[in-house]
């Protein structure tokens, strides 16, 4: 229990002065500023020891403990040292004033959210996958693709596409399109060449079964290489949420039609309320976490045999 | 059968088999046991000679969904469950749904693994997943059974015990086996004849009669003459190594 | 764009440091608040001409996209930079310790154009529901300003969900959204006026809205450091103050200004032409280098030689019009609060030109 004793008496330390301090606007005094520092080092030390003892834990509540403990100590120290040395909100906003400010600007954060995340990245996401499925199937089928596309596509899928931006967008047009566009290309590449690994990488005798079994071509696709392929089908899919999100704020840099994640970053950013770019930074991080989760689901669900969901 | 690089892989095989046979093809690594095996099933294509199975080229055998293959390794689909694995083959050839599951299950049972139908291949060990594959290659009920070294990699104990659950399901089933190996006991043991076959070009060596009684049975390995057969698939395959016959 | 700026960047710096290395002169860094053209014709005139050199300063001028001149001052970047007063004091009420030194322009060139063909004749009264285009980091606080004027809300607001006008952003070439996207759009009077006239939209065609005649004054190009570089005792181990480097940049550009606007041709010729690149014809527009950069520069006379200019003070901001600039932010909720007296700093001027603010009439 001692770890969580020094955790409580440096969190005590740390909030006794943001209570203090909450009104001020003066740099605090040096008294003060040191026990701020002692109070981070011995929550830093108590939260060392707590984790220490969670290591082993196999309670998934317990488990998670020490990350959420991390979290809630950076903080509260960010918070404790932002106000003693009066960093100026314009330049790195405290915790509580950005979800305060989260709060107070929910409504716009969720409408641009919805034309981020649902109109721009999901739309562009789903274009994008399904192309590069579409793609990876001809490209397994015939080999003069396979020779004359795939190492295109291997390399694109290896730089990042994402400085296209502002191409697209000063040719589809600054509204969502064009950022839908930018996803779509962003998460095409490496969706085609996963797809196509998975596809390909089936074992000469798991052929040679299809071919006793007197398997047309597609058989061999719908029994065989479509579900081998299942596998790395995912990890583009995953990979693929983390980057349309990323496109579609990115494109939003280059113009926007007055919404949008990557819009209220930008001009916020402009104008120094970066209370609200934070906000906006909590959104998009939520709602690329749950997408990515929603993925995750999907593949648990259709490809639990694999190797890396097995336990024991 | 001439490769492209023109090494010669197998230049006189002239073999009848007549249903219900239990054949097996031995010889050491490179005799081309296995490539006349592909030959039959039409996994490749003989540059020349002929092949006919039931009256009809390898081609038209394998359409006709005449065989069963089992390789040398189980080859289970890991996203499907046993019994799925099972129906596989059933769905490819679009078996109705109520009997492909009444099939499967009735293979599984016939290999002893019924209570691991819905497990996946990984959790089975590599003896279970060979007679699954064998529950597989009998699903469709076909004339023929093709294996090629189907437990060569297994370990002594479980092979002998797999040998004799397969002399059972032949019994039982009738099917006609063309049996790769390159372990004399397991030829003698199996086989109704032994097709001795040499290296280099692959050709046949000796086609040795196998007349020990049927059913066979553990005790089987201990009578005098699969140790005379033994010994004589032994001196054949010596003598097409070329090495001198000992007296 | 970028590309061209990193290699005029490295060039200025290169010249800079040889001419630096033999007559030991200060270093500054001046951010200017947009790729390089006659609206900073002053600077480059101080530069070229030696007017900085016989101050003791070796200036390098830097050119920005849209993004804010305020961070590259406040980060250090740059020492000085040239920004919009509700850029300025929007920052300074988030906590940034920016000071205004000098006001260079003393009218404001901020302009919306509509085609007439889309019927707004009055902007409060026809523009709900409508389009606006807007260059983003502070650019957008005119525009935004005249909207809470007329009692609309637009998309630039944070706290408005339903917004009564859409603002879309757009990289610096307005053919990219007028007149297909947006109805309305912003342009400068100097820059973007003669782009959108170069798309065939001549003023028989467009109506242009300058905000200065709907009751939005806001002061634009203006002189600003920070109160880091003011209070420096030692600036860069120069042996002189914060203020005095201040005194001497302000000196020696408003002299620059003077001379640009006074020989406005050989300006544009000599000093703007070689320095402006691709941007000379401002973004996608039709026009020639030169003709663009000439009609620029007499547009921007026009914003210099006003006001306190007139009078003998230039580089002078007003009271008066600094009051209305902030009260005007202020009612329209932009600023919260009345900014601090330190934002304005009249010492480095009155030190560059012997005049006294207090003397002004």
């Amino acid at each position: 229990m001692k770890g969580w004793g020094l955790l409580t008496t440096g969190f005590a330390l740390q909030i006794a002065f943001i209570v203090r301090w909450w009104e001020e606007s003066e740099v605090a005094p040096l008294g003060l500023r040191l026990s701020i520092g002692l109070g981070v080092l011995l929550s830093a030390v108590g939260l060392a020891q707590v984790a220490g003892r969670l290591a082993h834990t196999r309670n998934p509540l317990l488990g998670f403990t020490p990350a959420a403990l991390t979290l809630l100590a950076l903080l509260v120290a960010a918070e404790a040292l932002l106000r003693a040395y009066q960093v100026p909100p314009g330049l790195v906003p405290t915790p509580t004033r950005v979800l305060a400010t989260l709060y107070t600007v929910r409504d716009v954060l969720l409408q641009d959210a919805y034309q981020t995340v649902l109109k721009e990245a999901l739309v562009g996401y789903l274009i994008g996958c399904s192309l590069g499925v579409l793609t990876a199937f001809l490209v397994s089928r015939y080999l003069f693709l396979e020779r004359g596309f795939l190492p295109y596509a291997t390399l694109f899928s290896s730089i990042p596409i994402v400085a296209l931006a502002p191409v697209l967008v000063k040719m589809v047009g600054i509204d969502w399109p064009s950022k839908a566009a930018i996803c779509a290309i962003t998460v095409y590449f490496p969706v085609v060449v996963n797809t196509f690994r998975g596809l390909t990488e089936v074992s000469p005798i798991s052929l040679d079964l299809m071919r006793s079994y007197a398997a047309s071509e597609m058989q061999q696709y719908r029994w065989l290489r479509l579900p081998n392929a299942l596998p790395f089908i995912f990890n583009a899919l995953k990979l693929g949420t983390t980057l349309a999100m990323i496109g579609a704020i990115v494109g939003e840099f280059f113009g926007a039609n007055g919404q949008g994640l990557g819009f209220r970053i930008q001009i916020e950013a402009g104008r120094f309320g970066f209370d609200i770019v934070w906000a906006a930074i909590i959104v998009a991080s939520a709602a690329g976490i749950v997408w990515y989760g929603l993925v995750t689901w999907v593949e648990r669900r259709l490809t639990g045999w694999h190797v890396s969901f097995r336990r024991g | 059968m001439v490769f492209p690089n023109g090494t010669v892989a197998l230049k006189e095989a002239n073999l009848e088999v007549a249903p219900g046979e239990f054949i097996s093809l031995i010889g050491p690594s490179g005799c081309g046991k296995t490539t006349l095996l592909r030959l039959l099933a039409d996994l490749i294509k003989p540059t020349a000679g002929t092949i006919y199975i039931g009256g009809k080229t390898p081609e038209e055998a394998r359409k006709a969904r005449a065989y069963g293959y089992v390789f040398q390794a189980p080859t289970l689909m890991e996203w499907r469950t046993v019994l799925a694995n099972v129906m596989l083959p059933l769905e490819i050839m679009g078996f109705p749904p109520a009997e492909r599951k009444a099939r499967a299950e009735r293979m599984l049972e016939l290999v002893g693994l019924e209570r691991f139908a819905r497990h996946y291949p990984w959790q089975l060990s590599g003896g279970m997943q060979q007679r699954v594959s064998i529950a597989r290659a009998l699903a469709f009920d076909p004339h023929l059974l093709f294996m090629d070294e189907p437990f060569g990699a297994l370990d002594e104990i479980t092979r002998e015990n797999l040998n004799l659950e397969l002399l059972r399901l032949w019994r039982e089933t009738g099917k006609t086996v063309i049996f790769v190996t390159h372990s004399i006991p397991e030829a003698v043991f199996l086989s109704t004849r032994i097709v001795v076959m040499t290296p280099r070009p692959g050709k046949i060596e000796a086609i040795i009669p196998v007349d020990l009684p049927q059913p066979r049975s553990f005790e089987t390995r201990e009578l005098p003459e699969f140790f005379r057969l033994a010994t004589e698939v032994r001196e054949a395959l010596r003598r097409g190594h070329g090495y001198e016959v000992a007296e | 764009m970028k590309k061209w700026s990193v290699f005029a960047v490295l060039a200025l710096f290169v010249l800079g440091s040889l001419a630096g290395a033999q007559q030991n002169l200060v270093k500054v860094n001046l951010q200017l608040k947009w790729f390089p053209q006659a609206q900073f014709a002053g600077f480059f005139v101080a530069k070229e001409r030696g007017f900085y050199r016989a101050q003791g300063l070796d200036v390098t001028l830097l050119p920005i996209g849209d993004q804010s001149p305020i961070q590259m001052v406040q980060s250090g970047a740059a020492d000085f930079g040239t920004t919009w007063i509700a850029d300025l004091l929007t920052a300074r009420e988030r906590g940034i310790p920016v000071v205004h030194i000098a006001q260079i322009f003393q009218r404001s060139g901020f302009t919306l154009v509509a085609l007439k063909s889309t019927g707004i004749k009055d902007i409060c009264r026809d523009m709900k529901g409508k389009s606006v285009g807007v260059w983003p980091s502070g650019n957008e606080y005119p525009a935004v300003a005249l909207f809470r004027k007329c009692g609309l809300t637009s998309s630039l607001d944070p706290r408005a969900t339903n917004p009564d006008v859409t603002a879309v952003t757009y990289p610096f070439d307005p053919a990219l959204v007028f007149p297909d996207k947006v109805q309305l759009v912003s342009a400068m009077i100097y820059n973007e006026v003669n782009q959108i006239a170069g798309l065939g939209y001549d003023e028989s065609k467009v109506d242009i809205f300058k905000l200065a005649d709907l009751g939005i004054n806001l002061l634009e190009d203006l002189l600003f450091t920070t109160e880091r570089v003011l209070n420096n005792r030692n600036f860069k181990g120069s042996g002189l103050t914060g203020r005095q480097v201040a005194a001497r940049l302000i000196r020696a550009t408003l002299q620059g200004w003077n001379w640009a606007v006074a020989n406005q041709a050989e300006t544009v010729e000599k000093y703007v032409l070689p320095v402006c690149g691709n941007t000379c014809k401002g973004s996608g527009t039709r026009a020639d280098a030169k003709e663009h950069q000439t009609w620029q520069m007499a547009e921007v006379a026009k914003l210099y030689n006003a006001g306190a200019t007139t009078k003998g003070w230039a580089g002078f901001l007003v009271p008066a019009d600094y009051q209305a600039s902030v009260r005007l932010l202020r009612e329209q909720g932009i600023l919260t609060r009345d900014p601090p007296a330190a934002t304005v700093d009249y010492g480095p001027w009155e030190l560059a030109t012997g005049k006294r603010a207090r003397d002004w009439r």
